[in-house]
């Protein structure tokens, strides 16, 4: 499995959606799924899918799908 | 602020649960099943306890005061304190305390406080306790902590009524050998961010308060109900606590392997593994009990203890870190020595 499919496996599991919502346009309260709640359960899922630990501003910035990737990328993590 | 104050100890801690249990299937009917599945998988919560409308917080901590002096061979005349440390009083005046110690039937020179905290209520409370002790104010101090946090929230509220339950507690501090470390900080700016807004005197309850309103992002809120920014509490706690652990660490003097029980509020089972992964401790040192307890605020911490502390020897509870955070917001740690403290199984009542 590559990167970018356990990027997306990471967002389909934490919001239980399809792959045809996600887009890099796909944000944080832009649909029911991602709430708060559902924000700490794809940082967990990040975590253990790339095994990393995200700093807390990090967390915070993680707004949407794209800006997800720019993020990972301070962890060695290329999607 | 961090002190240390000697001569105590922390002899019995007794808790409470009221009888009503709801699953969180029951808001099947506000909230879809698969809503309900996701967030019950995020939060660790599968039911709460939720107090008789008919009865107040005081009302769970009389009982449970009652029956911890039968358990423990104590009469009223052994105490000299009380502190309670809730936000759901019977009145908004006189204090809640006074007349505890009427009920209770505690000598009339008891020293008797409320103090309005939530999650970080334990802390606060055990740190005032030791305060009255340590100064040579009193020689037995209850703790009272806890509230019947439910009725404070909106029935369509999902984000709050899938999370918080009610639960209390009572603890009795005393004189003793012990050397208690705390650490408390306070950060008003984020104040709005658990809240509720109207009925106080700032913004008296009105027909304008009594609608619900549309946020910004398109958020429902009910002033006269508790509100919280889960985002932003979440990312206090996130950004806070681990590095208020580390220095409470070292100012108690203590190695974090030699940490029998790292005892964290309860907020949900998501922040707590957060929590516990940044401070890289394994869970059977950092449990979480929140399954069938829910986020009970103040009385997170002393029922975790009542339903974990047969998982842990007398010197295991030797050097245990309490860590309270939330509503203010507030932050604080205690740690304390809980290897000679009677701690019992959670009563119902």
């Amino acid at each position: 499995m590559d990167n970018l499919e356990k990027y997306k496996n990471a967002f389909k599991e934490a919001f239980e959606i399809d792959d045809n919502v996600i887009t890099d346009e796909l944000a944080y309260e832009s649909i029911p799924e991602w709430d708060s709640v559902g924000h700490m359960r794809l940082m967990a899922g990040l975590e253990d899918a790339f095994d990393i630990m995200l700093e807390t501003e990090d967390i915070l910035d993680f707004g949407t799908f794209g800006k997800g990737k720019e993020i990972l990328l301070k962890y060695d993590v290329t999607i | 602020m961090k002190v240390k104050l000697n001569g105590l100890k922390i002899s019995h801690i007794a808790t409470c649960l009221p009888k009503k249990v709801v699953p969180m299937s029951v808001y099947e009917k506000f909230f879809s099943a698969k809503d309900i599945k996701r967030i019950m998988e995020s939060t660790g919560v599968e039911s709460v306890h939720v107090a008789d409308e008919n009865l107040c917080s005081s009302d769970y901590y009389a009982e449970t005061a009652k029956r911890l002096m039968a358990e423990s061979n104590f009469k009223p005349d052994d105490f000299d304190g009380i502190v309670m440390v809730f936000q759901t009083p019977d009145y908004t005046i006189p204090t809640a305390a006074t007349i505890m110690q009427d009920r209770l039937g505690l000598p009339k020179d008891t020293v008797a406080f409320q103090i309005n905290y939530g999650c970080t209520g334990y802390i606060y409370g055990i740190y005032q306790a030791s305060l009255l002790i340590s100064s040579g104010s009193c020689q037995r101090v209850l703790v009272f902590v806890g509230d019947t946090h439910v009725r404070t929230l909106h029935e369509e509220d999902r984000a709050n009524r899938m999370i918080l339950g009610d639960g209390f507690a009572v603890t009795i501090v005393e004189r003793g050998e012990d050397e208690f470390a705390f650490e408390i900080f306070s950060d008003g700016s984020g104040y709005k961010q658990l809240i509720i807004e109207a009925g106080g005197f700032r913004m008296p309850k009105s027909e304008k308060t009594a609608e619900p309103f549309i946020d910004a992002e398109g958020n429902t809120h009910w002033l006269e109900y508790t509100y919280m920014d889960g985002m932003a509490v979440m990312n206090f706690a996130l950004s806070q606590v681990p590095p208020l652990i580390e220095d409470s660490l070292k100012f108690a003097g203590w190695e974090k392997d030699s940490v029998g029980l790292f005892a964290l509020h309860q907020a949900n089972k998501i922040i707590v593994d957060f929590l516990r992964r940044r401070i890289k401790v394994k869970e059977d040192r950092c449990p979480n009990t929140i399954k069938h307890l829910g986020n009970t605020a103040g009385s997170t911490i002393p029922l975790l203890l009542s339903n974990c502390h047969k998982n842990f020897s007398a010197e295991n509870l030797n050097k245990v870190l309490m860590c309270g955070f939330g509503i203010g917001l507030s932050l604080g740690t205690a740690a304390v020595n809980l290897s000679n403290t009677k701690i019992y199984d959670t009563w119902e009542f």
